[in-house]
């Protein structure tokens, strides 16, 4: 969250808020995440699509989606 | 642990903040060798709220957060702060006990100054006396802008301006990447607000939210939502 992501990021997970009950591993439809060691991970990164189940399910509220804010300039401007 | 070592550092970093840049080269030097120098990782807090005052602090590099907490840990943020900023300002000049706790965001560094030593400063150097005071009535034009929108404004028209800030301004170049529990933290809310109010705005043509992006489509319309003049 802190750091500026050269690539598209994926949902950042807090471990230390992760109690590792896998809600969001079963909630995922593309199967992007998994349980390693007591802890969700997005173990299947391109197959995340960012629908955001995941986040809205997480108990502990240790998943969050970032993203950019722009502003889309009119067509024709 | 105090730095011995850079004291040209903090010299240096004093005398390019406003605050301080009225003091003369030899002054600054006698301060920044009081100057104690602290180093925080990400989360560490630098100093909790209700704790007894350490002294003025200025931020040298990272980016922190000064927050108030809820009971149930919910938490308002009052600012970030970064390079150059000076913070804790309240608690040094009214002898008081910190009335915010600030956390760190990222790797930063942060000088104190003691607060013996600014009180002495402030009575040699008036200058610096009116750098304080100009400093101290910003921050109250602040924390009355944020009463304002706490007490008087929707959360839809306090994330409107937000979103209009942050894709704006740029102020926050190390936030560009916002959560929506970023974002509720701000705004003195929950997530689950935010996003409602978030799919408001997006059905109302103002925003679309799109994989990665909240993209603001008619920036016109999202001023008038935030109640801002156009």
């Amino acid at each position: 969250m802190t750091q500026p992501a050269p690539h598209l990021p994926v949902p950042l997970i807090d471990h230390d808020r992760c109690t590792g009950c896998g809600l969001c591993v079963d909630v995922c439809p593309h199967g992007a995440l998994a349980l390693i060691h007591q802890h969700a991970v997005v173990a299947h990164p391109e197959r995340c699509d960012y629908a955001g189940y995941c986040e809205r399910i997480c108990p502990t509220q240790a998943i969050e989606r970032p993203f950019q804010i722009v502003i889309v300039p009119p067509k024709g401007a | 642990m105090p730095d011995a070592d850079q004291p040209h550092t903090a010299a240096a970093l004093f005398a390019s903040i406003a605050y301080l840049d009225s003091l003369d080269s030899a002054t600054l030097h006698s301060v920044a060798r009081t100057a104690v120098k602290r180093t925080y990782e990400p989360d560490q807090v630098v100093f909790l709220e209700g704790e007894s005052s350490s002294g003025l602090c200025v931020v040298e590099n990272g980016w922190l957060k000064a927050i108030k907490t809820a009971p149930d840990g919910r938490e308002q943020i009052l600012n970030f702060l970064g390079p150059g900023e000076v913070f804790n300002a309240v608690a040094v000049f009214a002898s008081d006990a910190n009335p915010a706790t600030v956390i760190a965001l990222e790797p930063s560094t942060v000088w104190m100054i003691q607060r013996e030593t600014m009180l002495r400063l402030l009575e040699d150097h008036p200058p610096l006396a009116r750098a304080v005071i100009q400093d101290l009535a910003n921050r109250v034009t602040h924390l009355i802008q944020l009463v304002e929108d706490l007490s008087l404004r929707s959360v839809e028209a306090r994330l409107a301006r937000l979103l209009l800030q942050q894709a704006q301004t740029d102020i926050l170049p190390r936030h560009r990447w916002a959560t929506q529990s970023e974002m509720a933290a701000r705004l003195g809310t929950v997530p689950d607000v935010i996003n409602r109010a978030l799919r408001s705005l997006a059905q109302d043509g103002l925003i679309k939210v799109e994989r990665h992006q909240i993209q603001i489509l008619d920036k016109a319309a999202l001023e008038a939502r935030a109640g801002l003049e156009t």
